[in-house]
């Protein structure tokens, strides 16, 4: 059915992580709402039909960006455009400023948020591969528990985390090791027909070199699998070889995606698998020239 | 014609031909407009929200409604088996046994036809309801494409008609066979374009009230005309034209044609108003834009051309097939006979013939979308020009030039009947080369290619033909019966607008238009106030039409690009007549001749003698509140002025099927440069420029921002955009999220030349414009695509061009990434 008005439901809004986890533990069908960008969507397709609606946006410092260390701590309402234009994210973590800015349009930058995107989960989600690349953690919290998972492990698969149906996404934590005279470079790359769009396959590649070699490399894919996968054998592949333009093409050439790649109208698994395969030389290629300084 | 030509002489051209801002934009941009779903509405009004078939084809076999008529709050839940009491099938334009009607009957001919009409007192409990509402479906074979139609033993969407062929028929004109013995080659090509839309901001909407008491049902709707289709409509509610009150409101949220299939949905809610007794809203989601609304026709094209030895176009031949969805409902079968007149576009070719088939699958019925059939006409046409210049060993500008209508030859008739207005298409393509720098963006490409990238260059052209003669669908009907002495031919496309001036000397002028941002305002005030000595904000315009209070004819509205030539000239009429009518109070007034007056900054005075003069405001406020004076005693000085504009060559169709389908045709070119990722198959416009001929514009401004946006409606039609569903019939992008639509942000911004040649047919010699680039942008970046890819041999025979079809046949023939590494940034 085509509908416009979501069903019944009713509307709590919350003041304190406390209180929204206590409203998630009191009601069954209670769903979170942050910016509404992906909920509201399905509601008034009535693909979701949640009882009541707590609303965490108002909760205030949950957006916030704060230091740890050398590390970052992003609240979860933290929204898209606060991201993109954050300098503390800029300097420690650009990657996830250029995943930010290519989420959807700027009105969807403006209210949607982190928290809401990584919990929602759609396997074209922008910051899956870039947190599962940045070894990020997810600190989740519940009335009666709090605890704190590896990206890696919070993506199930399409619309699926670990969440349980009372707990909070409460921040993304990022921690940056001490630099051991490397130079670093990152890049985020997003393939769609149009730029506002979703993507087809998202790319992020993490590299670290020195002495033009590599001493580090990690390459994260999202889109056009169930979840964010590593391309562990590729890391091990380049790892202390020339960062040489060469070396990233026969690597990417030799990319094994396996046989989970999504197909769809969009695109079929055969293309999808080879705009992988040029957007991670072309991500790793950037990754190394912003490094190296040649961009 | 009905101008004379001694007036248009002393017509002030203040404001024509300027970029004068746009009157509207204020209220548009400041979201003070009201569109449909802003009207306010009758008391008592209830909300329908359509229930629609899951399946692309399947019998009907139960509907039970008993669950949701219980929701508290819930009217009605209306089925054909109610509806079909008070309503008939919508008539045909072409001679079948099929029965259209807005609502499936016992069958459900594909993913999206009304199954069901759930009436309620809010939308939300509507929608409530509808998932109550249990229906039985025996799902049947299903042919979603033409090949699958057209198989042997094929499941037949009408059985009626006993097979999925609707329509076929083979026109011919000059003497094909001889022009193909006598060719030195004969050049053919294949394309095949895909369903897409173009679909507006504002989605459908409706709002039915039937009163008993006058017996008259009153429909506010957005649509856009023709009122031919508002006609359809009440004869399908069994209303005499007098019962059916038509209200489009001045402001409408983007069409692009799209709203004139508004039209079974007035009948729909029409319906439901009748048998209800209440007032019934309808507000189309977008979802149902994508399923329900309407879309271009899926056509596969064969043409062919027989070239001399010189590489003249001799002969053409066209075999046509268009998949028009479940139901082959009017104005089809126009996605063809649209174009008949114009099918050998700025050409001169005598021998033509076209051989049209129409076929019904279980798809989305189809309607005019911006440029009704052209870009299925232009693309193929272009592609093989194209191809002929390259078989021949001739430049593609020259072979173009060589086979043109040249400037003498107007008015030029077709071989199939069309009566082009004028032109120079050399001179236009010479200014097409100059804004493009054609020679630069050779040397551009060359040099680039030297670096290994894949960049082409590609030129169409096309004719822009406007307004709509009804006669063209009397094609569609066997020579036999349009012999009979019974018979009615269709003909005619005109305008009309009314001038008044009130009491208090304001000037009102009524248009029989429904603008979706076109600027008829604007552009009707500027030419008001030119001849009348005002400025256009003293002008208001009013847009829209109510059929109970407005001038209309059965081809009013907003479509066809009509106004530009049509609606400018009836608006240019009244204005000659008003100031004619002043002009004559004045002279009774001040005693001395109708010649002698002259007007000037809203003064009216003798030429002779410049101190014999009335203002204009005194003028008009004698003639309401003293018509009985000496001067003015006896004759008629009524300010109101209606006029309606036709064009005299808009004739009937003759019996061996010619038809000037159009009022006047203008000329397009366009040429493109693109560069295609060797890695991805995406494609960048790198240059993009656009020559219209447009006869003249009042408002150059507002015709250039028309193109702006007709130019990346093309890019986009090119590159990404179809209806695509799986063979289940299933439509599976049917949201903005899936069928992307360029926004702002994506805009490119076209080079934009005007290259304009009167019309001798209408009073400021202006034609209708805007649609060109739908056709021949298109095209032109088919071709550049292909000569990027001329490595390759790229033949393109399938529209749209994604990045994938590109990539799977012919990047992928090619090793990846060859330029992966000596690339550091991504395209
Ligand atoms: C037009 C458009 C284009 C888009 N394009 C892109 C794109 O290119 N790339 C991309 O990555 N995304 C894109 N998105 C999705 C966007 O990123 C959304 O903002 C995001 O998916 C949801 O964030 P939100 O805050 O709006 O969450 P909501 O819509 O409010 O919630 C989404 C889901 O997450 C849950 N949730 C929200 N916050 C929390 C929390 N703190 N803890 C636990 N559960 C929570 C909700 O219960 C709900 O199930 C697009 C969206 C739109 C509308």
């Amino acid at each position: 059915m085509y509908t416009l008005t979501p069903p019944k439901f009713d509307y709590k809004r919350a003041s304190s992580v406390e209180e929204a986890c206590k409203l998630l533990a009191a009601t069954d069908g209670t769903k979170v709402i942050a910016g509404g960008q992906s909920l509201l969507v399905a509601m008034r397709l009535r693909l979701a039909s949640p009882a009541v609606l707590v609303d965490i946006g108002h909760i205030s410092g949950l957006g916030n960006i704060s230091e740890e260390g050398m590390g970052l701590n992003i609240g979860a309402t933290c929204t898209h455009s606060k991201l993109a234009r954050s300098k503390e994210v800029m300097e420690r973590f650009p990657i996830l400023c250029e995943a930010a800015a290519r989420v959807g349009d700027e009105q969807v930058r403006n209210r949607g948020t982190i928290g809401g995107s990584i919990s929602h989960a759609d396997p074209a989600g922008n910051y899956a591969p870039v947190l599962t690349a940045l070894n990020a953690k997810i600190a989740l919290v519940s009335a009666s528990n709090r605890r704190t998972i590896a990206a890696s492990n919070f993506f199930e698969g399409p619309y699926t985390t670990v969440l349980n149906g009372d707990e909070l996404v409460e921040k993304v934590i990022l921690e940056k090791k001490p630099s051991s005279g490397t130079r670093e470079g990152h890049s985020f790359m997003k393939f769609s027909t149009m730029p506002q769009e979703f993507a087809t396959v998202n790319v992020a590649s993490i590299v670290a070199i020195k002495d033009g070699k590599f001493e580090e490399v990690t390459v994260a894919l999202g889109a056009l699998l169930p979840k964010p996968r590593i391309m562990a054998e590729l890391g091990e592949s380049l790892m202390g070889k020339a960062a040489s333009a060469e070396n990233i093409r026969q690597a990417s050439q030799e990319l094994h995606l396996g046989s989970e790649i999504i197909s769809d109208y969009k695109a079929s698994a055969q293309y999808r698998t080879h705009i992988a395969k040029v957007l991670v030389a072309r991500s790793l290629l950037t990754a190394v020239n912003r490094a190296t300084g040649a961009e | 014609m009905t101008v004379q030509s001694s007036q248009e002489k002393r017509t002030e051209q203040t404001y024509v031909g300027v970029a004068y801002p746009r009157l509207e934009d204020l209220r548009l941009t400041t979201g003070k407009a009201k569109f449909l779903d802003d009207l306010s509405v009758p008391p008592g009004t209830h909300y329908a929200v359509i229930l629609r078939s899951p399946y692309a084809h399947a019998k009907i076999k139960r509907i039970d409604t008993e669950d949701a008529i219980k929701v508290p709050g819930v009217r009605a839940v209306l089925t054909a088996a109610e509806l079909l009491s008070v309503m008939d099938p919508l008539p045909l334009a072409l001679r079948s046994p099929i029965r259209y009607y807005p609502i499936a009957t016992d069958r459900a001919r594909y993913a999206g036809e009304p199954v069901a009409v759930v009436i309620a007192r809010s939308r939300a409990i509507a929608e409530d309801a509808a998932s109550k509402v249990n229906v039985d479906y025996e799902p049947l074979q299903v042919v979603a494409d033409i090949e699958k139609a057209l198989a042997q033993g094929a499941p037949k969407v009408h059985e009626a008609v006993g097979s999925n062929t609707v329509w076929k028929k083979t026109f011919s004109y000059g003497d094909v066979g001889n022009a193909f013995e006598q060719a030195a080659k004969v050049v053919s090509v294949d394309v095949r374009v895909n369903g897409y839309t173009v679909p507006p901001m504002e989605t459908f909407g409706v709002v039915a009230e039937y009163d008993k008491g006058s017996d008259v049902l009153t429909e506010w709707c957005n649509f856009i005309g023709p009122f031919t289709l508002a006609y359809v409509v009440a004869k399908a509610l069994r209303l005499s034209q007098d019962r059916f009150r038509v209200i489009v409101p001045g402001d409408i949220g983007g069409s692009f044609g799209t709203k004139l299939a508004v039209y079974p949905y007035m009948a729909l809610v029409g319906a439901c108003s009748i048998f209800t007794g209440v007032p019934v809203k309808w507000i189309e989601t977008r979802m149902e834009h994508f399923v329900g609304s309407t879309r271009a026709a899926t056509r596969l094209s064969h043409l062919e051309m027989a070239l001399s030895a010189d590489g003249d176009f001799l002969g053409l031949k066209a075999r046509i097939t268009d998949d028009i969805g479940a139901y082959p409902r009017s104005p089809e079968p126009g996605h063809l006979l649209k174009s008949v007149s114009n099918f050998t576009g700025p050409y001169k070719i005598s021998n033509l013939e076209i051989s049209g088939e129409y076929v019904t699958t279980n798809t989305l019925p189809t309607s005019p979308i911006r440029a009704f059939g052209r870009p299925h006409l232009c693309i193929p046409l272009e592609k093989l020009v194209d191809k002929c210049a390259k078989i021949t060993g001739n430049d593609p500008l020259e072979l173009r030039r060589r086979n043109f209508i040249q400037p003498r030859d107007f008015p030029y008739t077709t071989a199939s009947g069309g009566v082009y207005d004028s032109g120079d298409y050399g001179a236009a393509i010479e200014k097409l080369k100059k804004i493009f720098d054609l020679d630069g963006a050779r040397a551009d490409i060359l040099e680039k290619r030297r670096e290994g990238r894949l960049v082409g260059l590609g030129i169409a052209v096309g004719i822009e033909p406007s307004v709509s003669n009804m006669a063209y669908l009397d094609l569609a009907i066997p020579e036999e019966e349009r012999q009979k002495a019974t018979f009615m031919p269709h003909s005619g496309g005109q305008h009309s607008a009314t001038l008044k001036i009130e009491p208090d000397g304001h000037i009102v002028v009524r248009l029989d238009s429904c603008p979706q941002g076109q600027g008829h305002e604007t552009v009707a005030a500027q030419l008001v106030a030119s001849v009348l000595g005002v400025n256009p904000e003293d002008v208001r315009v009013l847009t829209g039409v109510d059929t109970f209070n407005v001038s209309w004819s059965i081809s009013s509205g907003t479509y066809a690009s009509r106004f530009g030539s049509l609606g400018i000239s009836a608006v240019y009429s009244a204005a000659l007549d008003m100031r004619k009518k002043l002009a004559e109070a004045a002279s009774k007034l001040l005693g001395v001749s109708a010649d002698d007056i002259v007007m000037e900054n809203g003064v009216l005075f003798s030429k002779s003698r410049r101190d014999l003069k009335i203002s204009s405001k005194r003028l008009v406020g004698t003639v309401y509140w003293n018509p009985g004076s000496d001067a003015l005693k006896g004759g008629d000085h009524t300010l109101s002025v209606t006029r309606t504009f036709n064009v005299e060559t808009l004739g009937p169709a003759t019996l061996d099927n010619k038809v000037n389908a159009s009022a006047t045709y203008g000329f397009i070119g366009t040429a493109a440069a693109v560069e295609v990722d060797r890695d991805t198959g995406s494609v960048s416009i790198l240059k993009y420029a656009s020559v219209h001929d447009s006869g003249g514009s009042i408002n150059p401004g507002i015709v250039e921002q028309l193109c702006v946006g007709a130019a990346n409606q093309a890019a986009s039609h090119a590159l990404h955009q179809e209806l695509i569903h799986d063979d289940s019939g299933q439509p599976l992008n049917i949201t903005f999220g899936d069928y992307y639509v360029r926004t702002a942000e994506d805009f490119f911004t076209p080079i934009f030349g005007s290259a304009a040649k009167k019309s001798p047919f209408t009073p400021l010699g202006t034609k209708g414009v805007s649609e060109g680039d739908n056709m021949t942008g298109p095209a032109a970046l088919l071709i550049a695509i292909q000569d990027a890819l001329y490595e390759y041999n790229a033949d393109i025979d399938t529209v749209p061009f994604t990045a994938e079809r590109i990539w799977s046949r012919f990047l992928s023939k090619n090793n990846l990434g060859e330029s992966a590494s000596s690339r550091s940034r991504p395209a």
